[in-house]
């Protein structure tokens, strides 16, 4: 089995400004969830101390419009984006630079009759939009401030006959979307609304030969599912039911050894996304150097420890 | 499919600079600012450059003109997942009083380019066909049949069916196509949950007739 080449991966995430490919175009929007993807992955490393703190939480403040966060200076606010600037500044211990009740306010305007989010005015829905709404409340201990009764029952009609969760009710059970609903029970201690064995089973047949895991059945293993599929099977107590050493063996394959980075399967083009994914798996996976990961929240342990049990703000 | 790739390359080939065209000369386009030393900056084409910085004046000013619709066309040519241009693209359409049948015509040509899987583009699709009403639902039915038939697992393409089928009809004929996609593959997961949900909506259908 290779080594986790955590220097290379450092080195990759602080280089990625210079990369003159279509991927990096793309991703001009959502810098925020690139920041909180690269900078996440090096605290788990350890290289958090690489990065200039108070510019990056100097160019977070810049997305913050009078009510969420953009994705970047000059784009409108999303949901989305709201909870990694939060996930951003919680990392960084700076959650004081900003308004509380402000942000918490424009999540409560995002929550429909029914329960459900939306991720901007423009209205669409998706079970992504709860999990944002009530991760980055929950973060700024104000889950109270939503009816999280509505909130969670929307999430469990998502619930599928076969344990799993998809976008909105009927929709596909998929990887992505089984985080998303899993994680908002755990956050709003609702997990009787999942069964664990159906649901465990359902996570852990994506498994396939190569060790790596598929986000739905029949598809191809893709190492951000180490993360989805993973990190939910770490909440409902079922991770043993996959072979570790072999997703470990998947994830390492799929990192770029010369120049740093992973891949969604091995030999493909590197992204920060993957790399982050990748990492967090194996911080799931206990994977020695790498500091533990929260399931749920998707911030370091140290970070959420200090949210919920250190100074209150 | 090849002509319009060929006819879309020509475009590319012979495309004139803002700066270089008249009918931009009044606006001075504005540079993205990511800071001295920025995380996670980015690295960009000049056309790519060129374009953001143009749309940023129009977005700026809150232009809701038809250049400033055109321009949206061309930043999500650029970058389809830029969900800002969606919006401001929105908030054209409806000050123009645009009409939206048009829009289904773009978009299918923003779809080709392979971003079959890009939220941005599904969201606005739902948006214009929520508009249009009753008239979408053959329309939306067509396209996602088409989306599919390239790839019969597509989420997006298969939200957004059940989404039409919901709001604009049609769950009659459902289990049928169902069972087209499960020939060509008995193992599609997502035509099998279709058939899941078309008996959930069956279910509820009858329980409605009874109460009548």
């Amino acid at each position: 089995m290779g080594e986790l080449e955590i220097e290379k991966h450092t080195q990759f995430i602080m280089s990625v400004e210079k990369k003159k490919d279509f991927d990096s175009m793309v991703m001009e929007h959502l810098r925020m969830s690139g920041a909180y993807w690269g900078l996440t992955t090096l605290d788990l490393m350890g290289k958090l101390d690489a990065v200039n703190r108070e510019e990056v939480v100097s160019w977070v403040l810049q997305c913050q419009h009078d009510c969420g966060f953009s994705g970047n200076v000059g784009h409108d606010p999303h949901i989305l984006y709201t909870l990694s600037a939060i996930q951003i500044l919680a990392l960084l211990d700076k959650l004081d630079t900003i308004d509380a009740d402000k942000i918490s306010a424009y999540i409560v305007g995002l929550q429909q009759e029914d329960g459900s989010f939306a991720g901007d005015e423009w209205g669409e829905i998706d079970t992504r939009f709860s999990y944002c709404a009530v991760c980055c409340l929950s973060i700024l201990h104000r889950l109270d401030k939503i009816d999280v009764g509505k909130a969670i029952s929307y999430v469990a009609s998502c619930k599928n006959f076969d344990g799993g969760f998809g976008c909105t009710p009927g929709g596909e059970s998929h990887a992505g979307q089984i985080f998303c609903c899993v994680s908002a029970f755990a956050i709003s201690g609702a997990l009787t609304h999942v069964d664990r064995d159906l649901l465990g089973w359902w996570l852990c047949e994506r498994q396939v030969k190569s060790g790596g895991l598929n986000g739905r059945p029949e598809k191809l293993a893709d190492v951000c599912y180490s993360w989805w599929v993973l990190s939910s099977l770490t909440i409902i107590e079922r991770v043993h039911w996959i072979d570790k050493e072999k997703l470990k063996t998947f994830i390492l394959d799929c990192q770029d050894k010369e120049h740093g980075g992973i891949s969604d399967r091995p030999d493909d083009a590197v992204d920060v996304f993957h790399t982050f994914f990748g990492i967090a798996g194996l911080s799931l996976l206990e994977y020695p150097g790498l500091k533990p990961i929260d399931p749920a929240y998707a911030l370091p342990v140290h970070v959420v420890d200090r949210l919920f049990f250190g100074q209150p703000h | 499919m090849s002509s319009s790739d060929d006819e879309e390359d020509e475009q590319e080939e012979v495309r004139v600079p803002l700066s270089q065209r008249p009918e931009w000369s009044d606006v001075e386009p504005i540079p993205q600012d990511d800071g001295p030393n920025p995380v996670v900056s980015i690295a960009y084409t000049d056309e790519f450059r060129e374009t953001m910085d143009y749309f940023r004046a129009v977005f700026a000013a809150d232009e809701r003109s038809p250049r400033a619709l055109e321009l949206t066309a061309e930043v999500i040519h650029l970058n389809a997942g830029n969900y800002t241009v969606w919006h401001f693209r929105r908030l054209i359409l409806e000050s123009l009083q645009s009409d939206l049948r048009d829009e289904m015509k773009f978009f299918e040509l923003v779809a080709n380019k392979g971003n079959h899987k890009n939220y941005q583009i599904w969201h606005h699709r739902r948006w214009v066909a929520e508009k249009l009403g009753t008239i979408a639902a053959t329309s939306e039915l067509q396209f996602t049949q088409e989306v599919l038939s390239l790839d019969a697992k597509n989420y997006h393409a298969w939200s957004h069916r059940q989404w039409a089928l919901q709001a604009l009809g049609g769950w009659e004929n459902e289990l049928e196509y169902c069972r087209e996609l499960l020939e060509v593959d008995i193992l599609n997961n997502s035509a099998w949950n279709q058939c899941f949900e078309f008996n959930v909506q069956n279910f509820r259908c009858h329980c409605i007739m009874l109460a009548y």
